[in-house]
């Protein structure tokens, strides 16, 4: 018989587990209809679950901070847009995207030459101009879903934590792989 | 405000964590031709490399809890809780494994019309195998940083998901070979 502890833990965390990563898999559909471009990306491959984590990360900095901004009241939903502790985390989050895009778009490549793929200028600038695209794209979707859900929960008594985090990352799991494989047919 | 100590340990364990994902990345193009030899694998791999985040890092949460509140000693790993935790984690594994594997199966018939059943062994295998080398990392780390006098919660995020990505890969190719 299992343990009453042991059945809780599986009870709980089942089903968003399962939510989370059916989610995440729908992004996947969108990699498996580029797989004949993608043998042939190299870059793009070792980029790949980077940027996965990269976005993810974020999704959950930004979840919890809002959460906490809420919380200690430093926002409020009227004029939310107007709040200067909004403005500042917004810029730090897009300003460390931005650079860890690059750096990443940039490392990425290289190994990939080292592997022996062919250096190419403009294909590396395609390899960033994704990453970046990817990664703006997707910090402001972040932000649309954070400030939405986050007013909407928090009005109704709930903890947003408990929502907005595994929300932000289920989608921004699906968003990365989804927007990489969008940006693959668009540019390359 | 973020003050500025913050967005540098942002700056930081960002940076180490992406850097840890390219190392990943790396795995992949090692085993890219028998990725591609599989039909469903790119539906499949976003779903496991979020696993490692879901399971690892929700354990690593619980038992920095049960440290903090003393349900737990930082002096051994030998406990029931402990024990409990990682039947759990690995039940969890198991169903999530499944999941993944027939639905990335699903997938691939529907939209790909690609009959490929192996894809639910190899995510079986890989969740499985990646939970076997993760669980005991997971566990010795979060002791370890909280003997240390650590915060594991601050710490155990970037930690899991640059390490578990790493793991994961390993696991999809040993999965791959096997089936």
């Amino acid at each position: 018989m299992i343990e009453r502890h042991i059945w809780r833990i599986i009870h709980e965390s089942a089903g968003i587990l399962l939510i989370a990563s059916v989610i995440s898999m729908f992004g996947g559909i969108g990699l498996e209809m580029m797989r004949t471009k993608l043998a042939f990306l190299v870059p793009i491959i070792i980029l790949m679950p980077a940027l996965n984590d990269m976005i993810g990360d974020f999704g959950a900095i930004i979840a919890s901070r809002f959460t906490l901004m809420l919380f200690e009241k430093e926002i409020h939903e009227k004029k939310w847009w107007r709040e200067r502790p909004l403005h500042h985390l917004f810029m730090v989050i897009m300003g460390i995207g931005i650079l860890s895009a690059i750096y990443v778009a940039i490392l990425s490549y290289f190994i990939a030459v080292a592997k022996g793929f062919p250096f190419d200028l403009v294909m590396i600038q395609k390899v960033i101009l994704i990453s970046v695209i990817a990664t703006i794209l997707l910090v402001c979707i972040l932000f649309a879903v954070s400030i939405i859900g986050g007013f909407y929960v928090y009005r109704k008594k709930h903890d947003p934590d408990n929502y907005l985090i595994p929300i932000a990352t289920a989608l921004a799991d699906f968003g990365s792989m989804i927007m990489l494989a969008l940006l693959i047919m668009w540019l390359i | 405000m973020l003050p500025k100590y913050e967005i540098e340990e942002i700056l930081f364990a960002e940076f180490i964590s992406v850097t840890g994902g390219v190392l990943a990345g790396l795995g992949l193009t090692l085993f890219i031709d028998k990725i591609l030899a599989q039909p469903g694998l790119f539906i499949l791999l976003p779903g496991l490399l979020a696993m490692r985040g879901d399971i690892s890092a929700t354990m690593a949460a619980r038992l920095t809890a049960a440290l903090h509140l003393h349900r737990l000693k930082p002096t051994t790993t030998h406990s029931k809780l402990i024990r409990d935790n990682t039947i759990a984690a690995f039940a969890l594994a198991l169903l999530d494994g499944a999941a993944l594997g027939v639905v990335a199966f699903i997938a691939t018939q529907l939209v790909f019309n690609t009959y490929n059943p192996t894809i639910i062994a190899i995510a079986l295998i890989a969740a499985l195998a990646s939970t076997v080398f993760m669980l005991p990392l997971t566990t010795v780390a979060v002791f370890w940083l909280f003997k240390h006098g650590f915060e594991p919660d601050d710490i155990m995020g970037p930690y899991v998901t640059t390490i578990g990505d790493i793991i994961m890969i390993a696991s999809i190719y040993l999965a791959v070979i096997l089936v």
